[in-house]
């Protein structure tokens, strides 16, 4: 035994070595919560200005907006007990249906998408998260452009009348919930998805912003009869922007949507790791590719636009 | 570095400190994996009062620099260890008290010798109070060092970059801290005179 050992040993290696008081790590716990929380509120104010700035102006609206809708999302999600997710859900619904914030293209126009994150790449059993940048333009006939940028490589691909996979969505009026349902599960590669797998899909669906304003309230209503789906309240998406978020947790993941309370469009889609009493895990199967705790995708923009080289 | 290509394993602490970037409440599982690691250095320097409020202050810090956080350093837990030791740092007084007083423990077997090998844990019990009046003779520099390898159990290079200082100094300071412990236990089979103040740290020599 040498003076390595000894101080290894030094009085307090064995209350060192038991397990943390629960009520430590909890008291801990909330209290560094609260300041990344409270983080997360400061970022809706953006960076300290001029004064004198219209910059300013439009924070200190957005601080009074972002205050008044903390307000008010509680009260307008939350008022159906033990059913939170399902009732806001189903106003999301009603607010898609009113098509605020959602414009129907002319054939000439093209509907512009700006989204950034974190994604991962993975090669069997080994994934990484990379940032990307995406950039869509997509017409009513389904041709348009798409864009994207990871490390130092951009794709940039056009696409003919017809070209596009997801027209589909854009084109096909009056489905049924059952014709969805079967959709999602061809997605899913499964007869019966689960309803983690659906209410990811669902929320990959909602991300498109080419989605027509019916088919969205459609997909709302199939994610409200999902008996799990958990209402997160009043979220922030990474830009600071305030929205209501609704998630499904399942292995140790949790994969959440955060929506604009006014327009009920999607303002990130994010995975996060829970600790469930599971085996907490940070990477599952969905289709299409893979859910990695960490990846996040924001869609900064969007818009019409009338050709493929213009930007919002 | 956020913006760039980052090669970052999907369970690693880099991956969360990078998606708390744009996601603060991934950093929820930065303090899950590691809290309990630090709190248990903490009270071991400082006493389970101290150490609470450190260990939660280490995350909020922690939190507050991730932006900063070098993204190739897989493992978080010398940067943890590293804010955690610059805050304990400030309280230098309560850890000087608490060694101070384990020193005036009375030593039950006091003929103890670290030399012998097969020193028991009675023994090792018995050697505390010499143990403590060494670890209080250290420069501060030289305690964090030490102990972050004795109670961390951090390698020279995790301690190098804890304490952000070359790895040489991290091995100098160590050379240093155990000679003198071993000096101050006695490793040569004797005992220094006991005196009832505990030798004051060397604030000269903090930085290598």
């Amino acid at each position: 035994m040498d003076e390595l050992d000894l101080i290894a040993r030094f009085p307090g290696a064995d209350d060192a070595t038991a397990l943390v008081k629960e009520e430590v790590r909890a008291r801990a716990r909330v209290r560094v919560m609260r300041t990344v929380v409270a983080s997360e509120a400061d970022r809706g104010l953006g960076p300290a200005r001029s004064p004198a700035s219209r910059t300013v102006r439009l924070g200190i609206a957005a601080a009074i907006g972002a205050f008044i809708l903390a307000l008010i999302v509680p009260v307008a999600f939350t008022d159906h007990a033990g059913s939170s997710a399902s009732a806001a859900l189903l106003r999301l619904a009603e607010k898609a249906g009113a098509g605020t914030g959602w414009e129907h293209p002319t054939p000439h126009q093209l509907i512009y998408t700006r989204s950034s994150g974190l994604s991962p790449v993975c090669r069997g059993e080994s994934c990484l998260l990379e940032p990307f940048k995406r950039e869509s333009w997509i017409a009513p006939d389904g041709s348009g452009r798409i864009m994207e940028t990871r490390r130092s490589q951009t794709s940039d691909e056009t696409f003919e009348p017809g070209g596009q996979a997801f027209r589909d969505l854009y084109e096909t009026l009056g489905w049924s919930l059952e014709r969805i349902r079967r959709h999602i599960e061809a997605l899913a590669g499964v007869e019966d998805a689960d309803d983690f797998t659906t209410f990811v899909v669902i929320g990959q669906l909602m991300g498109e912003t080419q989605l027509l304003a019916e088919k969205r309230v459609d997909l709302f209503r199939i994610a409200a009869t999902l008996p799990d789906t958990e209402q997160l309240g009043p979220t922030n998406d990474a830009l600071g922007r305030p929205g209501i978020g609704i998630g499904y947790s399942s292995g140790g993941l949790r994969y959440e949507v955060i929506f604009d309370v006014d327009t009920a469009l999607v303002l990130e889609q994010r995975v996060s790791e829970v600790r469930d009493g599971a085996e907490p895990i940070s990477i599952a199967a969905v289709p299409g590719g893979w859910l990695v705790a960490g990846s996040f995708s924001t869609y900064e923009a969007s818009g019409l636009v009338a050709s493929t080289d213009e930007r919002l | 570095m956020f913006g760039q290509y980052l090669a970052v394993g999907r369970d690693t602490d880099a991956a969360m400190i990078l998606a708390s970037v744009r996601v603060p409440s991934s950093f929820a599982v930065l303090f899950d994996r590691h809290f309990d690691a630090i709190y248990s250095y903490l009270r071991r320097r400082v006493g389970a009062y101290l150490a609470e409020d450190l260990a939660a202050q280490t995350f909020e810090e922690a939190f507050r620099l991730r932006a900063r956080y070098d993204l190739t350093r897989e493992d978080a837990r010398p940067w943890l260890y590293g804010i955690a030791t610059n805050l304990g740092r400030n309280h230098w007084r309560q850890e000087h008290r608490r060694l101070l007083a384990y020193s005036r423990l009375p030593r039950e077997a006091t003929e103890a010798d670290m030399s012998d090998v097969a020193v028991s844990r009675a023994d090792s019990d018995a050697l505390a109070p010499l143990v403590a009046r060494a670890l209080g003779s250290l420069s501060p520099a030289e305690r964090d060092t030490l102990l972050l390898l004795a109670w961390a159990q951090l390698s020279y290079r995790e301690i190098s970059d804890a304490l952000d200082v070359p790895i040489g100094t991290v091995r100098s300071r160590l050379s240093r801290a155990r000679a003198q412990v071993r000096e101050l236990i006695g490793g040569s089979g004797q005992y220094r005179d006991e005196n009832d103040v505990l030798p004051g740290p060397r604030w000269g020599s903090n930085h290598g």
